[in-house]
């Protein structure tokens, strides 16, 4: 995924100025005592330090091409996020209220909670535990005791107050506490105006860390001046998760133990992309999207998986081969996979079936096979080249059950179709987009050689959407695999595997999910032998608060404004019915909001036999401030 | 408000929508952030109908650009370890799961035997035992997630039961369960199909790692970048601090350092003091030094001129030294952004090395010293192996490095999919996008140029024949022989297409014309042959066959033409007499010892037929190519049915069948099923009598 439709929405909303000052979205967090800093502010001080410069020359002091077009960009104005950022501001600014919150005074309420605030409980009085299991505890409000936004016990300023200081009573002191708001619905009305957020709340006591989900419903008046005043304030939801007291971190951060010795590692990874793509010429394929994975296979034979990481054109793949003592030492140059092609994705499979772990990798020209003698030495036996873009998530299965493996490989946006920034696309239409590249499916014939089988199997329908991921699994139980694709800018697609000929069934099992579809993971969550389905997708505050507006898309039919506020929606589960259809129940399972969701996956983490899900997150965070 | 387009038709280049992309674009390189600083999501199965998200309080909520997730026990303790790709230092990031172990796992590899041997797409049951009895499900997967594989081990977590009721296998391409015996909790198996027994696998991570937050190096906007491909330098104006025009860079003809400096930047004024210093060495190497003072462009401050100027006399600076205009920084700027994907303001100070062509070599940001430069010299005479080496931070190798990908190879791969109308796209943009200048010599007669038409039509010809259009595709062989005169296999191929379209007597022409023209090369005859083969005439294709041994006894590849032709054309006795030559001479010849058998096994005639002779021929083809023909193999099975061999028949049959589907050899496999069931029926297999 690379383009939210809230960032869609302000390219036609905000002038190109007002998206550099901070238009669209701004900081979703505040900068809390225990939140990291961005890193990489311009340099302005003189003193010499080894050679570094001291000082840049201005860009729009410059007559360069790029200034006129930005300054050319659509410059509509969006009022409602104008006043969804100042909101968003106003709930930041709480942070520091809270903080405070045990000795603040009744005088240092700030002067923008009305004096006739009226509010209900923000956090419940009576929670259930509906979680325990001695490590994290999770409680909720007993049903029907809470969300109910007529309750307006809390009056006047100190009304507002104590509802603070009974929220933040299991913080016993907010000193460290971390405040992060999504304004998620902007409502104006005249001289009032509507605001929904999403709050998170994270701070450390005696017992153990402490984390608050929930969800405030604002209502405020619009002063003449156009500053808002907070009329009343109603919580919709609440969650309250508890950590048992650790003495270290439940997730402990080996990168350094495990790769500080490797000087691939110092030289390259311990390295953000952004310093690299101020080093190396882009004609070899670097760009900012960071879009390199990474396949663990045991390449050596030992027993031990290995890890093959994809890097951008100009710096070699890194094959790291783990000791016994778990550290990784990267032998991708005595293996032969020393690749400086630009890499999205590589799989350690056995291709020939003869025991050892062979290496499909994904490069700009397409996909590339190596054969491994046993020992981890690998010799390159074929590229199959993928015609219509570069090759992205690459996933295995023997689809025909001949005995040996074959190759999927998702495309993304078509080689042709690039303008000037590669790795963006030019999806058309946006949120349905139906020019990307066609992925392949990959026969294996034996003796190396592979086969573009695409077309003859049926997977070429629906194969022009912007495909970043697929996975297989037998989602009917029916012994063979079939195959789920996520794509961005639209619908998925889930093949269904009829004895080696595949058809699109994702629109009549209730999965084409249309969004901006990115991961892709199965598992069963509920035990019903079944396996379900979670798919990344993209959450955005910008688009879930443009979409619902009346004004937007008003031109287009009610079914296209569903379709982008779908796609700013967030992440997607799908229970499988095990009849066919699955049932979408990503709301109910409260799983939507992974934020600008990359790579997901259904793992269970404390082995208690059911599915967590992790997601990894966040699109570019660079050295200017988060505004477009 | 402009909304996004629903037809690609209606878009233009220069469409707003486009226009607003490209926009986008620039602002990201130009350093903008966008959803950055999200912090990752971990969200609890609670058993009920809605997760928790806990994320925080789990602390497992990173700030990292974060991308592929992969999972597996890495340390083999019993809990699935993350391992992270981010786009954000670091960009491999390992969390290894500490969470309290009180529940049971359980750790399973998988082999396949009958099915591939990684067991992908093998789906396992597991049953629990207890007070909550449950059945879990995974399935061995190779690809999943985000550009991510994690690990083929399969992980179970259990929870409070220790039992294990039942396991159950379905191997891919198998609709049976196989059941796992006396598996135990918390422990580590390998699963071979068909064994019912699972194997405990010894622990091979041996070390626990220490946790520490890694430490990175400190951002830095020093940079030294050598480029692989020199780029023209834009010809500057610069003014002197008289304000006199100059230009920089005419009539140099030796290496030169532009350095931008400012008289308020401390770095630039020790750089430029150093050099100044260091003269004799510099002048020694043959480099020149071009010093422009940046102070006039920083508006805000007015900059000091003046300061500037009485450095440079301070230090008697003995090089070419002026005013940098606005118009000479932007060009400098927009060159290095068209080198790099970042549009970001130059530093303070920067310098870049020409070669003696006006050509940039070397970017320098930050301090450069004299030393460095001494060393980076040679580089201007370098290999395009050092430069690499230069270039890029880690060595390594590419595979494909070109410019932009042969257009014949995208044809190729359409049409291997299947895709011909985009491959009759992609040749007609070729062929339209001909460089002017190279027309004639479409027409005209051999030279490279014409021989890659001759490939392009080559291709052409192919796909219309593909296409059905025999026409088309006799006129792009046309062309293509025209494009590339002295090519035989050219013009056998356009008389194969003038017959196809019925003119056999043009066809006949021409192969004619080429015996004549090469009356005593066999290769030329045995081409002929076999354009003779192709257009059904196997007596003619005989004659030209037995020419080319008359003409090269000792080619073993003319002889077998003429075997296999006399075999074709139902002459068993002289074909077997060619194949006992070629044996006799070339005792593995795969191919000979394989038709020799099949006629042995098969013959029509039971006078020709010897079974196990038959066998023992092909066994000797099956061995010399390590089983790995079906074909061979399916003679192999058809002799063993000859010699009344029943069993081995099938046995052999059935491998070769499985090893047709293998290759996607439909054909062949159709024909080796049909051959399977009379085998499986006591049947040997007669070809039809002519």
């Amino acid at each position: 995924m690379i383009l939210s439709p809230s960032r869609f929405f302000c390219l036609y909303i905000a002038s190109a100025a007002a998206l550099l000052l901070g238009g669209c979205g701004g900081h979703e967090e505040d900068p809390a005592p225990n939140a990291l800093t961005p890193t990489g502010t311009e340099k302005t001080s003189l003193p010499s330090n080894e050679g570094e410069p001291s000082a840049r020359i201005a860009l729009d002091a410059l007559p360069l091409p790029g200034n006129e077009l930005l300054a050319s960009a659509n410059d509509a104005t969006w009022e409602s996020e104008a006043l969804g950022d100042k909101a968003a501001a106003r709930l930041r600014s709480l942070a520091e209220l809270l903080r405070a919150s045990e000795t603040i005074s009744l005088e240092s309420v700030p002067s923008w909670i009305a004096k006739n605030f009226r509010g209900g409980r923000l956090r419940p009085q009576k929670l259930t535990t509906a979680f325990n299991d001695d490590v994290f505890t999770v409680l909720r409000p007993e049903e029907a005791e809470f969300g109910n936004t007529g309750g307006s016990e809390y009056e006047d300023t100190s009304g507002f107050l104590s509802a603070i200081r009974e929220l933040l009573e299991p913080f016993e002191n907010g000193k460290q506490l971390r405040l992060e708001t999504k304004v998620v619905r902007v409502e104006a009305d005249g001289s009032k105006l509507r605001t929904v957020a999403l709050m998170h709340l994270f701070g450390h006591a005696s017992r153990g860390n402490v984390q608050q989900n929930t969800s405030w419903d604002c209502l405020w008046r619009r002063g003449a001046d156009g500053e808002l005043t907070l009329l009343s304030l109603h919580a919709t939801d609440f969650e309250e998760i508890h950590a048992a007291k650790s003495e270290s971190p439940l997730f402990a951060d080996c990168t350094e133990a495990a790769l500080g010795a490797s000087p691939y590692y110092q030289q390259v990874l311990a390295r953000g992309l952004d310093h690299w793509l101020d080093r190396i010429e882009t004609q070899y394929g670097i760009d900012p999207s960071g879009w390199e994975g990474i396949a663990l296979g045991d390449a050596n034979g030992d027993g031990r998986d290995d890890v093959y990481a994809c890097q951008p054109g100009g710096i070699s793949n890194a094959l790291f081969i783990q000791s016994a003592d778990g550290t990784l030492k990267n032998v991708a140059p005595a293996a032969g996979l020393d690749l400086l092609d630009q890499t999205h994705a590589a799989l350690f499979v056995d291709l020939d079936n003869d025991g050892d772990q062979d290496l499909a990798v994904a490069i700009s020209l397409g996909v590339v096979i190596f054969s491994n003698d046993g020992q981890g030495k690998f010799t390159r036996r074929t590229a199959q080249l993928t015609p219509e873009g570069m090759p992205f998530s690459l996933s295995a299965a023997d689809y025909d059950d001949d005995g040996d493996l074959d190759l999927y490989a998702c495309c993304y946006s078509r080689r042709g179709s690039v303008v000037s920034h590669q790795f963006l696309g030019r999806p058309i239409p946006y949120h349905d987009a139906n020019n990307g590249a066609r992925n392949l499916l990959l026969r294996n014939n034996r003796r190396w050689r592979f086969q573009d089988v695409t077309r003859r199997t049926g997977l070429d329908q629906n194969n022009r959407r912007f495909s970043f991921a697929a996975s297989w699994e037998d989602y009917d139980n029916d012994g063979d695999l079939d195959l789920y694709v996520a794509n961005d800018y639209g619908r998925n697609n889930l093949y269904r595997n009829d004895a080696g000929t595949f058809s699109d069934v994702a629109p009549q099992a209730g999965v084409e999910d249309i969004s901006a579809g990115m991961s892709v993971s199965w598992g069963d969550i509920d035990h019903d032998g079944w396996m379900d389905l979670y798919v990344s997708n993209m959450f955005s505050s910008a688009g879930n608060r443009v979409a619902y507006q009346r004004q937007f898309h008003s031109a287009a039919d009610a079914g296209t404004r569903a379709e982008f506020q779908r796609h700013a929606r967030g992440n997607s589960l799908f229970s499988n019915a095990g009849d066919g259809t699955f049932r979408d129940i990503s709301e109910s399972a409260a799983v939507t909001m992974g934020r600008w969701a990359w790579g997901s996956t259904l793992a269970d983490l404390n082995n208690d036999g059911s599915k967590d899900i992790f997601v990894a997150n966040g699109f570019l965070t660079q050295e200017l401030p988060d505004d477009l | 408000m402009s909304q996004s387009p629903r037809e690609a038709a209606s878009l233009t280049a220069s469409s707003d929508y486009f226009r607003n992309w490209d926009a986008l674009g620039l602002m990201i390189s130009r350093g903008s952030s966008f959803s950055g600083r999200e912090r990752h999501c971990l969200f609890l199965n609670t058993n009920g109908p809605r997760f928790a998200d806990i994320s925080a309080a789990a602390e497992l909520d990173l700030l990292d650009d974060g991308r592929a997730v992969a999972m597996a026990d890495w340390d083999q303790d019993g809990d699935l370890d993350l391992l992270l790709a981010n786009r954000t230092a670091p960009r491999l990031r390992l969390l290894r799961n500490d969470l309290p172990r009180e529940n049971h796992f359980l750790a399973l590899r998988l082999e396949g035997r009958d099915c591939n041997r990684d067991a992908i797409g093998a789906r396992v049951e597991l049953h629990t035992a207890g007070s909550q009895p449950r059945r879990l499900i995974e399935t061995v997967r190779a690809g999943d997630g985000f550009l991510t594989q994690s690990s083929k081990w399969l992980h179970f977590g259990l929870g409070k039961s220790e039992n294990i009721q039942r396991l159950l296998v379905r191997w891919p391409g198998s609709t049976a369960w196989e059941e796992f015996h006396g598996l135990q909790a918390d422990q580590r198996y390998q699963l071979t199909q068909g064994s019912g027994e699972p194997e405990l696998v010894e622990k091979t991570a041996l070390a626990e790692l220490v946790a520490e937050p890694p430490s990175l190096p400190k951002s830095s906007d020093k940079a030294r970048v050598v480029l692989t491909r020199r780029r023209t330098f834009p010809q500057l104006e610069f003014l002197s601090f008289e304000g006199e025009s100059s230009s920089l860079l005419s009539g140099q003809s030796k290496p030169v350092l532009v350095n931008l400096w400012a008289s308020w930047c401390l770095p630039c004024l020790e750089e430029l003091r150093e050099y100044s210093n260091r003269r004799d060495e510099l002048e020694q190497a043959g480099l020149h030094v071009a010093a422009l003072c940046t102070d006039e462009l920083d508006t805000s401050t007015g900059g000091d001129l003046e300061a500037a100027q009485e450095f440079l006399s301070k230090i008697d600076f003995p090089f070419t030294s002026g005013r940098a205009t606005t118009q000479a920084v932007s060009r400098i700027t927009a060159l290095h952004h068209q080198i790099f994907y970042k549009e970001r303001p130059l530093p303070l100070p920067c310098s870049f090395l020409l070669d003696g062509q006006g050509r940039l070599a070397v970017i320098y940001r930050g301090k450069v010293t004299v030393d460095q430069l001494l060393q980076d010299l040679p580089l201007l005479n370098a290999s395009p192996e050092t430069l690499d080496e230069q270039a890029f931070p880690v060595p390594g190798h590419f595979v494909f490095r070109g410019p932009g990908i042969n257009p014949l190879s995208l044809v190729r791969a359409y049409r291997d999919g299947g895709y011909l109308e985009d491959a009759r796209q992609e040749l007609q943009e070729v062929l339209a996008n001909v460089p002017e200048g190279s027309a004639e010599k479409v027409e005209g007669s051999a030279g490279p140029s014409g021989k890659f038409f001759a490939d392009v039509y080559r291709e052409l010809a192919t796909l219309e024949a593909e296409l059905g259009n025999g026409n088309a595709s006799l006129a792009a062989w046309r062309q293509a022989a025209r494009s590339d005169p002295g090519n035989p296999a050219l013009a056998v191929s356009l008389a194969l297409a003038d017959a196809r379209q019925g003119q056999q007597d043009e066809a006949t022409r021409q192969l004619e014309a080429l015996t004549q023209q090469f009356p005593e090369q066999p290769g030329i005859w045995r081409m002929v042959g076999a354009a003779w083969l192709q257009m059904q005439d196997v007596s003619r294709a005989v004659e030209h066959f037995a020419r080319a041994v008359e003409l090269a006894p000792e080619d073993v590849a003319a002889r077998f033409d003429l075997a296999s032709g006399l075999q074709l054309q139902g002459d068993a006795q002289p074909a077997i007499a060619e194949y006992e030559t070629i044996l006799q001479s070339h005792p593995s010849h795969a191919q000979a010892l394989n038709n020799l058998a099949w006629l042995l096994a098969t013959h029509p005639v039971a006078q020709f037929r010897d079974g196990m002779r038959g066998v023992e021929l092909a066994q000797r083809a099956c061995q010399a190519t390590q089983e790995q023909i079906p074909v061979f193999l399916g003679t192999l099975g058809a002799a063993h049915a000859e010699a009344g061999n029943f069993p081995d028949a099938v046995r052999v049959t059935a491998q070769a069948l499985r090893l047709a589907r293998g290759m996607g050899e439909d054909n062949l496999a159709s024909q080796l099923a049909d051959r399977l069931k009379l085998h499986q029926q006591g049947l040997p297999y007669h070809q039809p009598p002519r």
